[in-house]
Parts: C-alpha cells; structure tokens; sequence
C-alpha cells in the first residue's frame, strides 16, 4: 500500500499527539503522587502534635 | 543517687509482661487517687506495685514514664526529629518537665529527676514509643490485682464473677473509642483523607478518650479546615498516659499505626455538638469518588473555601445545606477503626 505525503503527515501529527498526551498524563499523575505525598506528609506533621 | 544510663531499647525486654502488667496496674489503681494525692508523693498503691518490679523491669518502667513525659509534656517537635533541634541553653530538667506523680515515682525508681533532658533522650523516647505505640499495652486489671488484694477472703465463684464484671466493664471502657482533633488543615489535606481509605497515624500520635478534648482542640483554630477521628480500638492499641501526663485533663492515649476510614461525615463546626449531629453529607470511607456522589461532593465544598458561605449552599442545595451555618467552619469527622 502506497501512502501519500498527505496521509504520512497526518499519521505522524497523530502519533505525535499521542506521545504528547501519554506525557501529559505521566506528568499529571506524577504531579498527583507528589501533591498526595506531599499532604500525606503534612497530615502526619499535624498529627504528632499534640491536642493542646 | 543514681542515674540511669541509657542503652539500646529493645521492645521485647523494656516491655516485658511484668512492666506492662504493672503499668496497667498502676494505671488503673492510682484512677482513685486525688491529684493533690498524687503530687505529695508516690502513692502507697504504686509504691507496693512498683517495688515488686526487679532492677531491670524497673528500668524499664522508667523508660515508659520518661517517653511519655516528652511527648506530653516536652518538646513534640524533638521528640519528633529524635533530639536534632536539642539546644543545651534550653534544656530543662526532668523535674520541670514531668507531672508530679511521674516525677515521684521516677525519684522513687532511683532516676535523677534533677538531671538534664538530653537530646539523646528525645532520641530514645521516640524509638521507645515507635515500638511501643501500636501495641496495646492497655491490659485488663482485675480488683485482684489490687496488692493489697491477697489478703481479702474470697471464695472462688465470687472471685470468678468479680473478675468477669471487671472484664466486662475493661471491654466497654472508653478506651475502646479514641478521639484525635485536628484544625488549621489545608484543602489539599482534607482532599487527600476524603479520598484515601486507610490513614497512617505516624510514629506517635496523640488521641483522648474524651471527645469534648479532641473537639474542642478541632476548633480551636478557624483559619482551615477542621476534622476529627473517631476511632474504635478493639486491640487496644496505645500507651495510656492518662495518670502520667502534666495535662492529665485531655486523657492522652499515645497511638500508632493505621487508620481505616468506615464512614466521613460533613457538617459544620460546634465544639459542644455531639459528633454526628446535623451532619449533612455521609459517605462511605471504602469507596472512591467515582462510586459515592458525596465524596465528591465534599471535595468540591472544600474547594470552595473552608468557612461556609453561599456557594457551598449553592452547590449542595439550599434546603439539602439547611443544616449549615454560615460563616462557620466546615468540619469533617471520619470515624473507622484503629488497626
């Protein structure tokens, strides 16, 4: 199957999309995990002092 | 006199069942004895308990009340960072730091009181409580534990059934649910134990037996988010500090280990008000936000702010938030239990 220059272009804007949003995702989720990390950190923290 | 020189803890020989057993004995018997009893020295109950202990249980014992004396009554924070913070020019000594009854019963145990907390004992109070705190060293105490107990006639039957009320009365005992009040929380907190279902609880925690403490302790500061655990404790779990801390009035039990969340309810914040009253929003812990519309209705109040106002009303209903009050503090109450 021959494609043509057209159809080439828009397969690899394709690909290249989905690489893109696949590194948005890992970022965002990364992101997520810190921000999780981070206030699980700081509900610990506010935990161990005490209620006075 | 003679001063303790700390080694190595080791759980297994520090908490040893005859130290435990004694700790729970004194726990329970000096219940009945008055605070000014308490600060005149060491009461003749805790006394006949204690001289009983050998000298290495009695090390032991002296470890349990200085452990609780720093996270009571010391610095948190050093206790906390394991002595890191220590500071020479500021360090006070035991008898400054411990309530009167630890302070007698650490002199009457032989201990310095006048010797100087050190920033290696901050160091060793916070491995000790690590190892200890998610035990349960709250044991069960009969009426015949009492020392002075041999010497009373009782036939065997009447000893059997006293002994069951005492158990009876140990298993429903408030230690079996303990409150931790928390205030001043950001929203990503709030966020982030909304919708986990499991909270580790750190290495020492602090929590009472009285829910008014812990209340009272959740709205203590209205600049975020308020929450209060309520947690049953069916092992027992803890270090009872309750006759030990300086604040005997806040009923401290020191925990640790891991909280799972049953249910999280959503209302606003009255310290006088019975935890589960006028809540508005339920929802249950094990499920995530994509399963329970409440949770992820919670999420989106606290996005909105942590004083209520009318866009909370909005979002949620005007007659749905009837129970709100404007200006108030949200507060969210987990309870689950303590494992």
């Amino acid at each position: 199957m021959k494609l043509t220059k057209t159809q080439i272009k828009q397969i690899i804007k394709e690909e290249l999309e989905q690489v893109m949003k696949e590194e948005a995702l890992a970022e965002e989720e990364a992101l997520r995990e810190e921000a999780e990390g981070a206030a699980k950190q700081e509900l610990i923290d506010a935990l161990s002092q005490p209620m006075k | 006199m003679k001063i303790l020189i700390e080694g190595p803890f080791d759980s297994e020989s520090q908490m040893n069942p005859n130290v435990r057993k004694a700790f729970a004995k004194v726990n329970k018997f000096l219940t009945h004895v008055s605070e000014i009893g308490k600060a005149e020295g060491v009461p003749d109950i805790a006394y006949m308990i204690l001289e009983k202990l050998n000298p290495v249980e009695k090390e032991g014992f002296i470890k349990i009340i200085k452990s609780l004396t720093l996270l009571t009554s010391g610095n948190v924070e050093m206790v906390r960072n394991r002595g890191k913070t220590w500071d020479r020019k500021k360090a006070q000594r035991w008898k400054r730091v411990s309530s009167p009854i630890s302070s007698n019963i650490l002199h009457m145990l032989d201990f310095d009181v006048n010797s100087i907390v050190t920033a290696e004992d901050y160091k060793q109070a916070s491995i000790h409580l690590s190892q200890i705190a998610d035990k349960s060293n709250i044991e069960f105490v009969s009426r015949f534990d009492h020392p002075m107990a041999d010497g009373i006639p009782v036939d065997a039957d009447t000893k059997r059934r006293s002994t069951q009320r005492d158990k009876a009365r140990y298993d429903g005992e408030n230690i079996s649910v303990l409150y931790r009040g928390l205030n001043d929380l950001p929203e990503s907190v709030i966020t982030y134990m909304i919708t986990t279902k499991e909270i580790s609880l750190g290495n020492a925690c602090s929590s009472s037996t009285d829910v008014d403490v812990a209340q009272a302790f959740a709205g203590k500061r209205r600049d975020g988010f308020s929450a209060l655990f309520v947690m049953s404790n069916p092992k027992k779990i803890g270090v009872d500090a309750r006759q030990f801390s300086k604040f005997s009035i806040e009923k401290e039990i020191i925990i640790k280990g891991n909280f799972v969340i049953e249910s999280v309810f959503c209302k606003t914040m009255h310290r006088t008000e019975a935890p589960f009253e006028n809540t508005v929003l339920l929802a249950d812990g094990q499920q995530s936000i994509f399963e329970n519309q409440s949770k992820k209705t919670m999420i989106e109040l606290a996005q909105i702010g942590h004083k209520v106002t009318d866009e909370h009303l909005d979002l949620i209903g005007h007659f749905e938030g009837r129970k709100l009050q404007k200006g108030n503090n949200l507060y969210f109450i987990f309870k689950g239990t303590l494992k």
